[in-house]
């Protein structure tokens, strides 16, 4: 569904990432993480055609980002940490203005839907300055999946949600993979990934650290065979020598 | 604790100057600052001063005008204070930012040193601005003095307001304290000023005889009877603190300067200890208008120029947005939403129909043809600002447009589909009023030129062939804002924030040339095109009205022919537009 092959983005002399390759297939969660300035974000964005790669590949859904931005970007969704949405549109406005965009067919319904499962049905008729942020947030999922998107970029999904809005974002997400949707997941929040993530691929420096399936990084990097996500992600980018944050005398 | 206070002062002084000098090196800042200081230099230095003010004509007003014009400016001085005394509401606060607020509110700093910060922080504005505007003063020769006095003169004065006003508010949270509210505050100070205005007009019609026709036929006899007035002895009594302020800044020559410093600076003085001495608590008033200007700053960046309290109300849609169909109207829609029920399409047409009808029914009545007169006079120049400031205006949708790029990016749309989208709504916009106005201006120009109508129907014809040029004019005038964000968006980031500096202003100037720039080089081809239709039409059908429609048709399909090329252009730009490669646009 996700295929990224050779990918480098250079902002001039700084290389923000290097000649990396990986691929997440339908049904699949992969986190992406890394340390501050791994390029994570970078990655995100030139998986999602909001940035022009320097070199290499994107294929969504078999299809080349870089020849058919438009075919492409109709198989795939962006949700970005900060819910960017209209001031004067309501939640139903925003789903008509979204679905003209796309083309959906059987918009009335879809929308109905999806709100009603992420239950802002009865919201309706509010505007963005009426809801919560946890709110704002379910709206910009409803833009997002409106038109059955395959493959779908979390940028730090659980920003701003209270504990019931975390719940619900994680299944959320576990039930798009299951529905068959690829997913790629950008969070410092290790715990997130570990429950949600399938798969999960580590950054540092641009470079690729680790891929594959947790169960595979787990045992590539772990020193204890019930290692956490975090002990592997310090162990992996060799950050293993930063202390636990208590610790008795 | 101060040498800390001065430190932080210095230092964030230094920094920006060496940022703003170090991004020089980027030729478009460099140009810009270029453009920005001739404009400077020569509005301040090079434009023609006012008569009177050559070196040898440095003498100043005369005695009577002085006298008059330094007593008139202590009267508006007065009804500022007496303004800020009776009306303003707020409470005690020192302007802080929420840094500042951060670390300093929870330090142990001493309540009178973070004052004596505040005060010391509020000097940088009042040095510069005292700066500026003794450059503008001393071009004014007939106020005499030279540009040190004027320079001394405007921080005096500058100062002085300033802590008055800071020791108002302090003094305004002291009564609130002693139970005198802001209602019965207003009440005393409104009957304190009530009482003394009375007196005053009563002693004055006693002791002064009413002006004379002669006294008010000529500027200098009006001169002596004002002087007269003002240098009655209550008035004058009532008047003396703001004239000392203003003395020094109205000061002949270094002598008269130097003697009026003294009762200036105890002003001053005295003022300073009346802040620094007032025990009141500022913290909280202090810290709740640092998080409002912040609320502010931050809502002017998202472009809720509203403000962050207002909250936005539903809007009807102006029409309904079926789920598919050709994407620019869904853009059009939305935007049209976001401007505000005035333009929808069937309130727009009952505004058009509520004009004109007015407009027909004063061109039937001759008695009032004198009204039809200034119609043009008014809607030619609204005309002109609306063409060239609407899309100026743009700029604003445009920075929005840039802070959402990153989910704008994700949609699945070629860059021309976006940039036509979001040109609509200011085409639309712009053309209506533009429509109504030629349409006004028609009637108006067909009554009072052509009695037999044959004038009228060519000022009908006329309208007609410009109403065809104006949607791809304002097109093409619209590009340019998008144009500006996708070539230079860090121009357009600075350009959309409240402040700026010398190569601020200098990319306005450029922005304005460009703007000029475009429209001439569209036009020219347009018009070279209708020349020949026009002639044609016109000669084989006699009919200049003919040849008008004709020529101006050609032209505004060249015109279209251009608005095609530009935003194809615009949106191949998009496309490759490299976010992540220019400054932050949020």
């Amino acid at each position: 569904m996700i295929e990224v092959s050779s990918l480098t983005k250079c902002y001039g002399e700084f290389t923000a990432v290097r000649e990396l390759s990986f691929g997440v297939q339908a049904g699949e969660v992969m986190g992406l993480v890394g340390p501050n300035g791994a390029g994570k974000t970078t990655t995100l964005r030139c998986g999602t055609g909001i940035i022009p790669p320097t070199r290499g590949q994107v294929r969504i859904n078999g299809i080349d980002l870089a020849a058919d931005p438009v075919g492409a970007k109709r198989q795939l969704a962006f949700l970005p940490d900060e819910p960017r949405l209209f001031d004067y549109l309501t939640v139903w406005q925003h789903l008509v203005f979204v679905a003209r965009l796309y083309g959906v067919a059987d918009f009335a319904v879809r929308a109905q839907g999806l709100l009603e499962e992420l239950e802002i049905a009865d919201k309706k008729e509010l505007l963005p300055g009426a809801l919560s942020r946890g709110m704002k947030q379910k709206l910009a999922i409803a833009c997002g999946l409106l038109h059955g998107p395959r493959v779908i970029f979390f940028d730090e999904p659980l920003t701003g949600l209270d504990p019931a809005g975390i719940r619900r974002m994680k299944d959320t997400m576990r039930r798009l993979a299951r529905d068959g949707a690829a997913i790629i997941v950008s969070s410092h929040l290790l715990s997130l990934l570990e429950e949600v993530c399938t798969h999960v691929l580590i950054l540092k420096h641009g470079e690729k650290i680790a891929d594959g399936s947790l169960a595979d990084v787990r045992m590539r990097f772990a020193r204890q065979p019930d290692a956490s996500l975090e002990d592997v992600f310090f162990s992996a980018t060799g950050d293993d020598r930063v202390p636990p944050l208590l610790t008795r005398p | 604790m101060i040498a800390a206070l001065v430190y932080l002062q210095l230092t964030a002084l230094k920094n920006a100057v060496r940022q703003r000098t170090s991004r020089l090196r980027q030729p478009r800042y460099l140009i810009a600052t270029l453009v920005g200081a001739a404009y400077f230099y020569f509005l301040f230095f090079r434009m023609p001063a006012s008569p009177g003010s050559g070196p040898g004509a440095r003498t100043g007003p005369g005695n009577i005008g002085l006298f008059v014009g330094v007593t008139l400016a202590a009267v508006i001085m007065m009804g500022r204070i007496v303004y800020l005394w009776i009306f303003s509401a707020d409470r005690a606060a020192l302007t802080f930012t929420e840094a500042e607020v951060a670390f300093l509110f929870q330090a142990p700093v001493q309540r009178r040193v973070l004052v004596n910060y505040k005060l010391l922080k509020s000097q940088v504005r009042i040095v510069c601005s005292a700066f500026l505007f003794s450059l503008l003063s001393q071009r004014l020769g007939t106020l005499g003095g030279n540009g040190w006095t004027h320079a001394a003169g405007w921080w005096i004065l500058l100062s002085t307001l300033e802590l008055h006003s800071i020791a108002a508010s302090f003094t305004r949270e002291r009564m609130l304290d002693i139970g005198l509210n802001l209602a019965r505050r207003r009440a005393l100070f409104l009957g304190g000023i009530l009482l003394i205005g009375c007196t005053l007009g009563w002693y004055l019609r006693r002791t002064l005889s009413a002006p004379t026709p002669a006294d008010l036929v000529q500027p200098t006899a009006m001169l002596h009877y004002l002087q007269g007035v003002l240098a009655t002895p209550p008035l004058t009594w009532l008047l003396a603190p703001f004239i000392w302020i203003l003395r020094p800044f109205f000061a002949q020559d270094l002598t008269t300067f130097v003697r009026s410093l003294g009762p200036a600076l105890l002003i001053l003085a005295g003022h300073y200890f009346w802040v620094i001495r007032s025990e009141v608590a500022f913290e909280e008033a202090s810290l709740e208008l640092a998080r409002r200007r912040t609320e502010r700053g931050e809502a002017r960046m998202a472009g809720r120029w509203n403000g962050p309290d207002r909250p936005a109300q539903k809007r009807p849609e102006p029409f309904v947005l079926r789920p598919q169909g050709l994407v620019p109207p869904a853009f059009l829609w939305r935007n049209l939403i976001s401007a505000g029920p005035l333009f929808y399409p069937r309130n727009w047409l009952f505004i058009s129909v509520a004009v004109l009808g007015a407009m027909l029914w004063l061109a039937s009545r001759p008695e009032y043809r004198t009204v039809l007169v200034f119609v043009p006079a008014i809607a030619l120049p609204l005309s002109s600002c609306v063409l060239v400031a609407g899309p100026m205006v743009m700029r604003r949708e445009v920075r929005l447009m840039m802070q959402r790029l990153d989910v704008m990016k994700t949609y699945p749309l070629r860059g021309w589909q976006i940039v036509l989208g979001e040109m609509l709504a200011p085409i639309v916009l712009i053309t209506a009023i533009e429509w109504l106005l030629l349409a006004v201006m028609a009637v108006a120009a067909g009554t009072l030129k052509g009695e037999f109508g044959l004038v009228a129907a060519v000022g009908g014809f006329g309208a007609i062939a410009i109403g065809l040029l104006v949607p791809p004019v304002v097109g093409l005038m619209t590009g340019i804002p998008f144009a500006a964000a996708l070539c230079f968006p860090a121009w357009m980031a600075s350009l959309g924030s409240a402040g700026g500096g010398v190569d601020a202003m200098g990319q306005r100037m450029i922005f304005a040339g460009g703007y000029l720039t475009v429209l001439a080089a569209a036009l020219l081809p347009s018009a070279l095109v209708a020349v020949g239709p026009y002639l044609l039409v016109s000669w084989s059908s006699g009919s200049a009205a003919a040849g008008l429609i004709v020529g101006a048709s050609a032209a505004g399909l060249t015109l279209l022919g251009e608005l095609g090329i530009v935003i194809w252009w615009l949106g191949g730009r998009y496309e490759r537009f490299d976010l992540s490669l220019e400054a932050p646009l949020s």
